[in-house]
């Protein structure tokens, strides 16, 4: 009977553990997403400012053209392009790496929280087990 | 700004799209742990399960087992060399038998257990064959010499035993190689002990005094140990003296128990001839008294056991060369005697007179004598007193110039006067009176003459005492009431310290008086000594001391603490 006693004990607290881990890898999965989301939004602003950039880049350049009495044709025309394209290439770049960054979180976040609920499975699988 | 000058666009650092890998997602291995700690807790489960059912199963095979060994030693007990393997075989059906209706785990481990358990029995199956093969080998060879051993109870010479030797010697020699030359000895020595005993025994019953001679002149030498030799040399040498007296000792004894301690006394000696007749003549004498009961205190058949015994033991003296001439001596002393009395009252011309009383009672207790000693036999005494009683006159119709025994002894005690007899006052006539008045008053139911032989046995040791008192002793007695006193304690015998009677005829022959309570025995009658019911019959004529037999139907403890049972002859049957 002592023996019955102990078992249970021993069960019970085995799944008060799983359950533990289970709500701590919830948590933890939140705070990853949380993570993920905020990451990406810095890439997205970085990319806005860096297309903000190659705008005020290419209007800086335009004036320095007309300025110069440089008709914007021909050359100037393709540098001014090729400011554009560049600054929107590298806010592409940084726009990409926000989005991976959000999904590697979200991967993150929804292993964590599988492997909690693992946990709670095998300490209720464990403590069947003992109790066989 | 310079002119002329463009200002180029910065591009910035790059900023790549490989931002790394998730951790591995180990949920499965997680799970896959609680699935296995599950999975081995059942497998645990039903390791224990199909245990526990082999185990259960295996006890119910041990039971078995052992009942179908024990079946099987009986069936192999005279062949036990199939024995191993039948029962090996025995073993295996009986665990396919009982393993087909168990689970396949189960039967495994049922047979696993099963297997080491019938291979580890094979040493046992084995010494029981080698023990029982022992055991029939050696079963065999007793018998063969048990038979020799046998053989030997025909022996009728040292060579018999001589070859039953040799043949002992071919037996082992064949025994040894089936059985250790140590259990062989063992059993050699002890059958050919037991031969020799037969051999012996039987040459001793069969041809006693060839065998002691042949013991003395060494024959048995080289078959026989010193000690052997000398205790069968006895044993042939009692047998050759005692063979006739066992014979009839062997009769005597299925018919009368209680003579048993009668004969060992006379064979250790406590008893003499002398109590012998004693005791059958107070045997005799009560012979028709009876008990409270009725029934009477003396069977005729311990008289006849004690005529037979007195016979045997005077058969055996009388066979002694020295014994039998005194007895032949005694007789014709006694007959010439006899005649020389008679042809002295023919020659003096003498009538029948009162000195015949005395020299008549004087040849009475004579004759007595020898035959309570053993030096004549009964036949002898009886034939001699129906002498006295008839042979009056030398011949035929010639008066008689003597008394006759039987007149004598109703005359004893009384003189002649001028007309008749009347009582005599001397020291002889006054204990003849009281001798014949106690013979007359205790033994009424005897018939006269029965009456006047106990009368003329206790004159004649009154005479016998008379005889041999210093004739001062009487000369000195001056008036009658000295004499009769003198007579008294002669007869009656005397009080003691203790205040009981002692000495005298008529107590040293037929009666007891119990110092503790005063109380008188007869011959029959009955008291307790020691919580026992006894019976009184009669006295030690030498100590003084009386002797007891137990009364039938009760149950005795002797001083070993050993029981037994009165039986109605006297003898004790041990419980």
């Amino acid at each position: 009977m002592a023996s019955n006693y102990g078992k249970l004990l021993f069960g019970g607290a085995n799944i008060f553990g799983g359950i533990s881990s289970f709500m701590s890898s919830r948590e933890q999965a939140s705070l990853l997403e949380e993570q993920g989301a905020l990451t990406k939004d810095d890439y997205y602003r970085q990319a806005a400012l860096v297309r903000e950039s190659g705008q005020r880049t290419r209007a800086k350049q335009t004036m320095e053209y007309i300025s110069s009495g440089v008709e914007i044709v021909g050359t100037p025309q393709l540098m001014l392009k090729e400011t554009i394209s560049k600054s929107l290439a590298q806010a592409g770049a940084l726009e990409v790496t926000g989005r991976n960054y959000e999904r590697l979180y979200s991967r993150k976040s929804r292993t964590t929280e599988s492997q909690g609920m693992s946990q709670l499975i095998t300490s209720i699988l464990e403590t069947g087990a003992l109790l066989i | 700004m310079a002119r002329g000058k463009i200002t180029p666009y910065e591009v910035g650092s790059f900023s790549p799209s490989a931002v790394g890998v998730s951790q591995e997602n180990q949920s499965g291995q997680i799970v896959s742990q609680g699935i296995a700690a599950i999975g081995k807790a059942l497998i645990a489960r039903e390791d224990a399960s199909n245990t526990l059912e082999a185990m259960n199963q295996f006890g119910s095979f041990e039971l078995a087992y052992q009942q179908k060994k024990i079946d099987l030693q009986k069936q192999y007990v005279n062949d036990p060399a199939k024995y191993p393997e039948a029962v090996r075989n025995a073993g295996l059906e009986l665990a396919d038998s009982m393993s087909g209706s168990m689970g396949s785990s189960s039967a495994k481990k049922f047979r696993q257990m099963t297997s080491s358990s019938l291979s580890q029995d094979v040493p046992n199956s084995m010494k029981w064959y080698f023990t029982r093969d022992s055991e029939i080998q050696v079963g065999k060879i007793t018998s063969i010499k048990q038979n020799l051993a046998l053989q030997a109870s025909t022996v009728a010479s040292a060579k018999d035993l001589e070859a039953i030797k040799v043949n002992f010697t071919k037996a082992s020699t064949e025994a040894t190689k089936l059985i250790d030359k140590e259990s062989d000895t063992k059993l050699t020595e002890q059958y050919w002990k037991l031969a020799k005993t037969q051999a012996m025994s039987a040459q001793v019953f069969a041809q006693p005094m060839k065998l002691m001679r042949e013991l003395e002149g060494g024959t048995y030498d080289k078959l026989l140990t010193p000690e052997e030799k000398l205790t069968w040399k006895n044993k042939a040498r009692d047998a050759v003296y005692n063979r006739a007296i066992d014979d009839q000792y062997r009769t005597m004894f299925m018919a009368q128990g209680k003579l048993l301690d009668f004969q060992n006394g006379i064979e250790n000696g406590t008893f003499t001839i002398a109590d012998l007749v004693n005791e059958r003549e107070a045997a005799y004498a009560n012979r028709n008294k009876t008990d409270v009961t009725g029934k009477p205190i003396v069977s005729q058949e311990y008289i006849k056991g004690l005529d037979n015994l007195i016979d045997i033991t005077l058969y055996a003296k009388q066979r002694v060369p020295g014994v039998k001439e005194a007895r032949a001596a005694s007789l014709k002393d006694f007959d010439t005697e006899w005649d020389q009395y008679l042809q002295e009252k023919k020659m003096s011309k003498q009538g029948p007179s009162e000195q015949d009383v005395e020299k008549e009672l004087g040849m009475y207790a004579k004759l007595s004598g020898l035959y309570r000693n053993g030096d004549i036999s009964k036949d002898d005494f009886d034939r001699h007193i129906a002498i006295m009683r008839t042979k009056l006159s030398l011949r035929q119709g010639q008066k008689a110039r003597v008394r006759s025994f039987s007149e004598a002894i109703d005359q004893a005690g009384t003189v002649p006067t001028l007309w008749w007899r009347t009582p005599g006052n001397d020291v002889v006539s006054l204990g003849y009176q009281m001798i014949k008045s106690y013979v007359d008053t205790a033994y009424r139911e005897l018939g006269t003459d029965e009456r006047r032989d106990l009368k003329a046995q206790m004159l004649s040791q009154y005479h016998q005492k008379i005889q041999a008192e210093p004739e001062d002793n009487i000369s000195k007695l001056a008036t009658e009431n000295e004499r009769r006193q003198f007579a008294s304690e002669r007869v009656k015998g005397v009080l003691n310290e203790k205040g009981f009677r002692i000495g005298g005829i008529i107590n040293t022959n037929v009666t007891y008086t119990e110092p503790e309570t005063g109380k008188v025995y007869q011959i029959g009658d009955i008291g307790v000594k020691n919580g026992y019911k006894v019976r009184f019959t009669g006295k030690d004529p030498e100590t003084g001391t009386p002797t007891w037999k137990f009364v039938p139907g009760q149950i005795v403890t002797n001083a070993n603490g050993q029981q037994g049972l009165v039986q109605d002859d006297g003898s004790i049957k041990r419980l």
